[in-house]
């Protein structure tokens, strides 16, 4: 009985550590949300030149649309781009060095010529993209010391326990 | 009104404050960056502020560069690249069929493309749609025989309204024609009517396009220029009717300008429509003789 309560224990404090590493989780996933629209809006204003105000409308992307980001960028109630964008980038959870880079992009949002538009999204997207690997070199290294952290501390209390 | 939401907030007291025959003539509302806010309207030009009162130009309202700029991002939906093009050519082009002009310090790129610096003045023209406007034309296009016409009027004297008009009565009614619309600055968009319009395209091209895939009957376009005349003489011969427009005071004016000197030396052109100020037309033979107005 002992035995089965001390394994029970160190599962619990395994389990935990893995929950804990969620929430790099979802910063990695914000940040390939945020890359994929920025690609996407890359790729239509090279080809369609549409204003922003249809890109935005148009495109899809569930975890946007659910965290209220796409939402935010729609309700632009007549304020200027760069505003709204900043505000938008509110509702992502992102790692502090990748808002600061998405925040940058906001400025020139729909107030350059089209060559200096595009040159600014592939910037900010080569920056967004060294944020995001460096996000999911740090979660694996952070998975595996938090889970072997907490399975030792469950493993620790158990044996005080016994 | 549904321009007014175009202007920066600070500056619509001055446009809804015009006494209200003023209000409902405005043709033109102008920002200048340091200087005097004007509105056209009613033939006159006008310096009103936000309490009804019309100012001279050393007192009236002044536009910062901050209203430039707001009123830039309104009239471009906030996405200046989309219309760097029409910017390159000093307009905007607007869904409801206005149109802004826009003029500042411009400067040629390594690409060839012209941009501005700094944009110092933003006009706004105020679209109108009158239907029965061109009617002195169009009843005898209809009667007629089929033949196309000139349209001479100064800037802003209501050449766009009139083709507007004239595209709106020769695609609808018992007898509708297929009219093709070379709209090069998407100014003649029509409530209704078997009209074709292609915008954003150089007119040369447009006709061309036109005349070729879509078989009008009637082929309209504003403000020819100096060598536009080629694509315009290539569709003479192919059946399809021609009516343009073209800056001058009077006939005379029209024939002394290369471009519609060209067309109608190649008689293009049955028709001379003189528009006159308070949208009165006067119509005329090819050769002069006046037929009404």
């Amino acid at each position: 009985m002992r035995l089965i309560g001390g394994l029970l224990l160190v599962g619990a404090s395994a389990a935990c550590g893995i929950l804990l590493t969620g929430e790099a989780k979802s910063e990695i996933r914000a940040l390939e949300s945020l890359l994929e629209l920025l690609r996407t809006l890359s790729r239509r204003l090279t080809w369609g030149r549409d204003p922003l105000r249809t890109l935005f409308a148009a495109y899809r992307d569930p975890y946007l649309e659910r965290v209220g980001f796409l939402p935010a960028l729609r309700n632009a109630d007549g304020r200027a781009y760069p505003a709204v964008w900043v505000q938008a980038l509110q509702t992502l959870p992102l790692p502090p060095d990748a808002r600061k880079e998405a925040e940058t992009l906001g400025p020139s949002l729909g107030r350059l010529p089209l060559d200096a538009q595009l040159d600014r999204l592939a910037l900010c997207i080569d920056a967004l993209s060294a944020c995001r690997d460096a996000a999911r070199q740090n979660a694996e290294k952070n998975r595996r010391s938090t889970v072997a952290l907490w399975t030792l501390a469950g493993l620790l209390a158990a044996l005080l326990l016994l | 009104m549904s321009w007014l939401h175009y202007l920066p907030p600070r500056f619509l007291p001055a446009v809804q404050s015009l006494p209200d025959p003023l209000r409902g003539q405005v043709t033109e509302v102008r920002l200048r960056l340091g200087k005097p806010f004007s509105v056209t309207a009613g033939g006159k030009n006008l310096l009103p502020d936000g309490d009804g009162h019309l100012h001279t130009t050393a007192d009236a309202l002044r536009a910062t560069g901050e209203d430039i700029d707001e009123m830039l991002a309104r009239l471009t939906e906030g996405s200046l690249y989309a219309f760097e093009d029409c910017m390159a050519n000093g307009y905007l082009p607007l869904p409801d069929g206005c149109r802004a002009g826009v003029a500042g310090d411009a400067v040629l790129s390594p690409d060839g493309k012209l941009r501005f610096r700094t944009v110092t003045s933003v006009c706004l023209r105020v679209s109108r749609f009158l239907p029965a406007f061109a009617r002195p034309l169009t009843d005898r296009l209809r009667c007629g025989p089929p033949v196309g016409a000139l349209v001479i009027s100064p800037p802003a004297g209501g050449k766009t309204t009139f083709l507007r008009s004239a595209a709106y009565l020769l695609s609808t009614g018992p007898r509708p024609y297929r009219v093709g619309v070379a709209d090069e600055r998407g100014e003649l968009d029509l409530p209704d009517g078997l009209c074709d319009r292609l915008t954003g395209c150089a007119k040369g091209r447009a006709i061309e396009l036109l005349t070729r895939t879509l078989s009008p009957e009637y082929l309209l376009c504003d403000e020819l220029g100096v060598g536009e005349e080629a694509p315009l003489l290539a569709a003479q011969n192919t059946g399809v009717r021609l009516i343009a427009s073209v800056h001058g005071g009077s006939a005379e004016d029209a024939r002394k300008r290369p471009c519609a000197r060209t067309l109608l030396e190649a008689g293009l052109f049955g028709y001379l429509v003189v528009l006159e100020p308070g949208y009165r037309v006067k119509v005329l033979t090819a050769e002069g003789e006046t037929l009404c107005g």
